[in-house]
């Protein structure tokens, strides 16, 4: 990416203004002190705006770098991580939103303790978000540190370091100040700018070959070096059991686990009526879709104006095929452009995230638990600015030291604990009268610790050269993604639980 | 509720069809169109499809 170096200076000018930008707006908007505006912007956000803010809380640099990367090498078996992602807001869209939103205020554990006892409630549901968003927030680091080597054409640990701090210092610093409202408006600026970034870069592709998708898919295909090979299964995934059915088990992860992210359902509740819930998701769901497309014709145009050798031997995960893409297309300008597309986005998905981790920390964990609802709003606010400085300073800690773990691997294990632990539970809640706290409690620890106890005896940490402990080897458990099994778990065990609950009872508890 | 399992079921067994009938996936629909990537482009389409239908329908209630 010799062709990108000089242009550093143009993206540190360009990050300089918007983050000054956005610091100066948010300093000027109108913000009342209060837990509901610092958490949900006073639940007064429009549907429009909220559908591009869900956007760009929920597309990351997975979407926009990662998936058409693995699509460019992979092919069809690319697909999985562009369609599973799409098709999720079926069930977020249809199944969850609109229930989520009429029950509880600001989080998961509200949601849950309105029926069941808040105390137990809010703590399991507390401790799920917290481990959910800080995987998350990991891997988004991790993925802006990667990025310092094709972006800034700086090299070295040093260099990933320096990005990975100073971008996790950016954001504390800006949720601490400007709460849900500043988060709202970078990640509508983000949605915007990626948006307009990717549907430039996609025509280009298109307009390329004249206009002929036909063309496109032959092309990617013929230069592939896999024939009609790379257009149909079995090029990632290959032939074996235990490798079908690890991409079997991946997918049920990404369709159900989008469900299950706590950054989007505390999303939903910044707007303030079902009418306006329905409306974003319809904006959301469109738009996202619409990506998802965008993110596809990028993948196969990369492998069709690249070639597969290019694209691995720059990043042998494909990490920067979009931006080797857009060097050949449209020069250092559509580069710089995506750079700085790729860097909103990071900070936009980042300061979602840490919000969210920090309102479980101070409305679940600490008003609900520790203090039992006895905290007046000053004084939760005071721990919610805490919490943001805490959850913003472990993950940038742990970020340093997780930098040689693939984002795909640290995303995968976010929604899969999601899907485990969280969605169970919170679609219980929602639809069937007869859940109960131990039922509760039985499926999100259940589904928590199936999962991460799967993950840590999976092929991903020991027993292949690949894996985090190549030299050790304790892989009891053949899928690198435990969702197969941990999904259903969870759900049993909150059937079971509950059920137990009311025969020893003998009546419906709360 | 009953659009929820149906699109997602579709998107079950096109993961399904993908591992156990791969010439089926590689089937062409028009030129180097096949099967595979028609039934993502319409999984796409049925998911915008589904919240748009049911927005409206919820509204008009």
């Amino acid at each position: 990416m010799t062709s990108t170096t000089h242009h550093y200076a143009v993206l540190v000018v360009f990050l300089f203004f918007v983050v000054g930008a956005l610091f100066l707006s948010v300093w000027a908007a109108s913000y009342r002190d209060t837990t509901s505006d610092f958490y949900i912007g006073g639940g007064r956000l429009t549907a429009t705006r909220n559908g591009l803010a869900l956007f760009g809380d929920y597309m990351s640099a997975a979407a926009l770098l990662g998936n058409p990367g693995l699509l460019a090498l992979n092919g069809y078996d690319g697909i999985p991580y562009v369609l599973g992602p799409a098709v999720a807001w079926t069930v977020i869209g249809l199944l969850v939103a609109e229930r989520f939103h009429a029950t509880g205020r600001f989080t998961v554990g509200d949601s849950l303790a309105d029926r069941l006892r808040p105390r137990s409630a809010h703590l399991a549901a507390g401790i799920a978000t917290v481990v959910v968003c800080l995987m998350y927030l990991v891997a988004q680091l991790v993925a802006a540190g990667a990025l310092a080597a094709p972006i800034l054409g700086v090299h070295g640990t040093t260099a990933e370091r320096v990005v990975i701090v100073s971008l996790g210092s950016l954001m504390i610093l800006y949720v601490i100040i400007g709460g849900m409202p500043a988060t709202t408006m970078v990640q509508c600026f983000k949605a915007v700018i990626m948006l307009a970034g990717g549907t430039v870069a996609a025509l280009m592709v298109l307009a390329r070959f004249r206009w002929n998708p036909g063309a496109l898919l032959d092309t990617a295909a013929h230069r592939s070096g896999h024939g009609d090979a790379f257009l149909r299964p079995g090029v990632r995934f290959g032939s074996a059991v235990a490798s079908k059915l690890d991409s079997l088990s991946l997918q049920l992860t990404l369709v159900l686990g989008a469900a299950g992210l706590p950054h989007l359902l505390m999303r939903i509740h910044t707007v303030s009526t079902a009418r306006d819930v329905r409306r974003s998701i319809r904006w959301a769901t469109a738009l996202i879709c619409s990506f998802a497309l965008i993110g596809g014709v990028l993948g196969i145009g990369a492998a069709a104006v690249l070639g597969p050798h290019r694209i691995f031997t720059d990043s042998p995960s494909g990490n920067t095929a979009v931006l080797l893409l857009a060097s050949d297309l449209g020069g250092s300008l559509l580069v710089t452009l995506l750079a700085c597309v790729a860097f909103a986005t990071i900070l936009a998905v980042v300061a979602g995230v840490t919000l969210t981790a920090a309102t479980a920390l101070a409305h679940d964990l600490y008003g609900g638990v520790i203090v039992r609802g006895a905290i007046s709003q000053r004084r939760e606010l005071v721990v919610a600015r805490a919490a943001v400085l805490l959850i913003g300073v472990v993950a940038t800690a742990l970020s340093l030291f997780a930098r040689d773990l693939s984002i795909s691997f640290l995303i995968g294990l976010a929604f899969a604990v999601a899907a485990s632990a969280i969605l169970p539970a919170l679609l219980y809640r929602l639809y069937w009268k007869g859940f109960t706290t131990r039922g509760a409690n039985w499926s999100v620890y259940g589904g928590l610790f199936s999962c991460l106890l799967l993950i840590a005896l999976s092929p991903q940490v020991s027993g292949t050269p690949s894996a985090m402990l190549p030299h050790a080897d304790f892989a009891a458990f053949p899928l690198r993604n435990p969702g197969l099994v941990t999904v259903p778990f969870g759900f049993f065990l909150g059937w079971l639980g509950s059920v137990l609950d009311r025969r020893g009872e003998g009546l419906p508890r709360r | 509720m009953e659009v929820t399992v149906g699109v997602v079921g579709l998107y079950v067994l096109n993961a399904v069809l993908a591992e156990t009938s791969r010439d089926f996936m590689a089937a062409t629909v028009v030129g180097p169109l096949n099967v595979g990537f028609a039934l993502a482009l319409f999984l796409l389409a049925a998911t915008v499809g589904a919240t748009q239908w049911h927005g409206r329908r919820e509204t008009r209630r």
